[in-house]
């Protein structure tokens, strides 16, 4: 069984409230779900919705269309197309409108009856909620338990609400029978979890869709781990000052979007000669400039290749999935420890308002290790014997420690001198090799032998696995990068000429990946799929892509 | 022996203002007591900027224009850290101009040495936001075309808790400026008039001596209408001294949930496990 709602209507209409209650209380029911929010760039109005998809089994990604639309006023009959199954329910809340179409449903909840009942601005999607609480197979005990925010007479009106709705809806569905529930998230918490797991006690940033949620998430439990969060004054203030936290001993953070990440990348420069130790997330979003704000893409893999003048030693990982957000982050902090490097974390918006259930948390998979030298002992800050561990900070023992921006000497005082600089690009090239050879080589999944060979990389393997399974899995095969920079080509090495037909998949449309990965390895893709308007990709979506690069071969 | 001296190849022009800041500093820790390894100087990049590298002590010569940052990065991670930023007037007022401004909002415990020398040193003599409305410099050749801006009043203007102001030559005076500043408790800014000899023409030894003017003798520096009187004085009656001074909690201070530095604090990864309690 695996049924979709939408919720839709304007910003403001309280629609997240709605989506964070119900998932809650499916999640708590046994459910698996996937949710993803689509919302404008708006603090009203606009049309938003919000997809959960439910299951009895796990989930990878949520449906594209709806079992249950919700509607918050008309405009879903705009939509339909694009949102409802065929043979879907739709909840109208707002509307006279009856639709043209033949085979869809219509439970019409009046709105002006619901708001005369409760007297409340948005008690309709309260009663959508209790409506479909009830078809889900939920008790009244479930919808008492929902957990409400407000003040207390604004809890009751719409627990009220959502009772109108419940008793006026048939059960359709029977819950699974579950009761080893896992934890509830999204990608933005996710590595928010997996950074505090790693040490973080220094983040600061300038806030920034869709990276926001990673700030919030960490300001709002900094008093229970001992964090210190700022809001800075901008990203170049934001990058900057996590080197300074991390030249004083913290773990530190920061995470904005495509915008302050181009700010940021002096400071990305800064880090690596420095040899400061820190990560800077990029969650991406649609650019140039101020591009698509809330939706989500991978424009980002050239800006963080080429992050910053100059060459120097730095990892880029890209999470493939909500759960692997918590892992990548937890990875990220100790390799740039480990290292005294920048590490860039690529996430998207698909991640960060994609919400999901983990399984559990895997301990044996999260470390917060100590590269520290002991205290007391013989210390020079930029070893030229020393690529990796063996780290003290300002302020650690007696060692004076001067961290430094220019090409500089083993005790980091500057030095325009050939020898110095040739040095020190040897030790930029040393590093890369050893990283290379740490790093995780890139996953397989599916035919031994593959017809055609997808290639791709952070977010999108999920999606690709699901299309894989639904297409032909004795014909396809995923190859799938979390760590883009840098490469190991003798990782690759086992892949090639594994296919016919190679198919680079991207959310871009420059394949700056598969670009990259031709200019290290020499190994070309043959076709392309490419999203690039903004919407996550589905399993449709590739598909439909799949068998007109079959049709052409 | 001053254990913040260094014997190393300095950089600065014969007969720079600069040396005078640097043995100021050195002598005023010194005599505080304070211990090299529990000291930390941050820096942006210019010639001022160059000072971490000629002291003994922890130092962090960061990006031009962004030490600032870098000192909040430090401050959170360990208070503990005597904390001294020196950079010059382009660096802090120019391309950190942001930063100065919202760092002196967050009232952080540390010392702020800005060597003002009214002109981009590092770069050749190019106009800073401190260089005098129509002087010529080897960039404008016209004389400067915008406005200068007064730090000192800038910094009054935004709540600084500790502003002064001192002229390299008078050793002895800036050496207890800065240890003033060093016993602050929050943000302590001293804007250091600093004569360029290679590329400031008008703003010379000469000039600096001949135009400012020590704060008479009872001089009110709690009184802030006053420090706003004084800090728009212009030439010849540019005065030294401390403007202002008044003890407000600190930024570290406002960070109530933390009750030691947040290096001291111990994580296991397992300390998530109680946040995840709220995921169920
Ligand atoms: C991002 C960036 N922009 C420009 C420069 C070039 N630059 C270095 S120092 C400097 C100005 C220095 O003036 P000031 O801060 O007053 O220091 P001074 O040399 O006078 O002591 C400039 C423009 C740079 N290093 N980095
Ligand atoms: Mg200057």
């Amino acid at each position: 069984m695996t049924k979709t709602v939408i919720l839709s209507g304007a910003a403001g209409g309280g629609l997240n409230s709605i989506q964070d209650f119900l998932e809650q209380s499916f999640h708590k029911k046994g459910y698996y779900f996937y949710s993803y929010r689509n919302y404008m760039s708006r603090v009203r109005g606009g049309f938003n919705y919000m997809i959960i998809t439910l299951s009895d089994q796990p989930l990878k990604t949520c449906e594209p269309k709806g079992d249950y639309v919700v509607s918050l006023d008309d405009q879903v009959y705009d939509h339909l197309d694009e949102l409802l199954k065929p043979g879907g329910q739709i909840l109208v809340m707002d509307s006279d409108h009856k639709t043209d179409a033949q085979d869809i449903m219509v439970v019409q909840f009046p709105k002006e009856e619901v708001d005369q009942v409760f007297a409340h601005p948005n008690a309709s999607g309260m009663v959508a909620l209790g409506y479909l609480a009830k078809v889900f197979g939920l008790d009244e005990a479930d919808v008492d338990a929902i957990e409400m925010p407000w003040s207390e007479k604004v809890n009751a009106s719409n627990l009220a609400a959502v009772k109108y709705g419940f008793v006026r809806a048939e059960k359709e569905i029977e819950p699974p029978l579950r009761a080893d529930m896992g934890y509830q998230m999204d990608g933005n918490q996710a590595i928010a979890l997996g950074a505090l797991a790693g040490g973080l006690n220094f983040y600061c940033a300038y806030p920034m869709s869709p990276a926001t949620g990673i700030l919030q998430y960490i300001t709002n439990n900094e008093k229970a781990m001992h964090v210190f969060t700022e809001q800075a004054e901008d990203e170049i203030a934001a990058a900057v000052s996590i080197t300074g936290a991390a030249a004083a001993g913290a773990r530190a953070m920061t995470a904005t979007s495509g915008g302050g990440f181009a700010l940021m990348t002096e400071g990305i420069g800064l880090a690596a000669i420095a040899e400061t130790p820190v990560v800077i997330a990029n969650v991406m979003r649609p650019g140039p400039a101020t591009g698509l704000p809330t939706r989500t893409d991978q424009g980002d893999f050239y800006q963080a290749l080429g992050a910053a003048q100059g060459e120097f030693p730095k990892i880029i990982l890209a999470p493939d999935s909500v759960s692997d957000c918590l892992y990548t982050s937890n990875r990220a902090m100790d390799l740039a420890h480990r290292f005294r490097l920048p590490v860039i974390l690529l996430s998207d918006q698909y991640l960060a308002n994609s919400s999901t259930e983990l399984p559990g948390v895997d301990y044996d998979q999260l470390v917060n290790n100590s590269y520290l030298a002991p205290k007391g002992s013989d210390y020079t800050i930029y070893d030229k014997d020393v690529l990796e561990g063996n780290a003290k900070y300002a302020g650690y023992d007696e060692s004076l420690l001067l961290y430094d921006s220019h090409i500089h000497l083993e005790d980091g005082f500057y030095s325009e001198s050939a020898e110095v600089t040739n040095r020190y690009k040897q030790r930029v090239l040393d590093k890369l090799a050893l990283i290379a050879n740490t790093l995780k080589p890139p996953t397989y999944y599916g035919a031994d032998d593959p017809d055609v060979l997808l290639v791709s990389w952070g977010s999108n393997r999920p999606i690709l696995e699901d299309a894989i399974d639904r297409w032909d899995k004795s014909k396809l095969g995923l190859l799938h990068f979390t760590d883009l920079y840098p490469l190991n080509p003798q990782h690759l090495a086992p892949y090639f000429g594994k296919a016919k037909t190679v198919v680079n998949v991207e959310m871009n449309g420059f394949n700056q990946f598969g670009k990259y990965l031709r200019g290290q390895t020499g190994w070309n893709f043959d076709h392309s799929i490419n999203r690039y308007d903004g919407r996550p990709l589905n399993v449709d979506y590739v598909i439909e892509r799949l068998e007109e690069i079959h049709e052409s071969l | 022996m001053n254990p913040f001296k260094k014997d190393v190849k300095n950089a600065w022009c014969p007969g720079c203002g600069n040396f005078a800041i640097l043995n100021a500093l050195q002598a005023a820790l010194h005599d505080e007591g304070i211990a090299p390894h529990e000291t930390m100087i941050v820096s942006g990049i210019g010639q001022a900027a160059k000072l971490p590298h000629y002291i003994s002590a922890n130092g962090y010569n960061g990006l031009h224009g962004r030490s600032l940052p870098a000192a909040l990065g430090v401050h959170a991670a360990n208070p503990k850290l005597k904390l001294i930023v020196t950079s010059g007037d382009g660096d802090t007022y120019g391309e950190g101009g942001n930063h100065f401004i919202h760092h002196v909002r967050r009232n952080i415990n540390m010392l702020h040495l800005v060597h003002d020398n009214q002109v981009y040193g590092l770069t050749k003599g190019q106009g800073s936001p401190t260089t005098a409305m129509g002087q010529v410099t080897t960039l404008q050749k016209d004389g400067m075309k915008s406005m200068p801006i007064n730090p000192v009043l800038l910094a009054l203007s935004l709540g600084a808790t500790f502003v002064a102001r001192a002229y390299s030559q008078n050793i002895d005076q800036l050496k207890d400026l800065i240890k003033a500043g060093l016993n602050h408790k929050g943000y302590a800014m001293i804007d250091i008039f600093q004569p360029c000899v290679s590329f400031n023409k008008v703003n010379t030894y000469q000039w600096y001596s001949a135009n400012t003017k020590p704060l008479p003798d009872d001089y009110d520096p709690s009184n802030l209408a006053l420090a706003i009187e004084y800090a728009q004085k212009e030439a010849p009656d540019l005065p030294l001294g401390i403007l202002y001074q008044v003890e407000k909690p600190h930024f570290m201070e406002r960070q109530t949930h933390l009750e030691k530095p947040i290096i001291e604090y111990e994580r296991k990864p397992q300390d998530i496990q109680h946040l995840l309690e709220n995921h169920r």
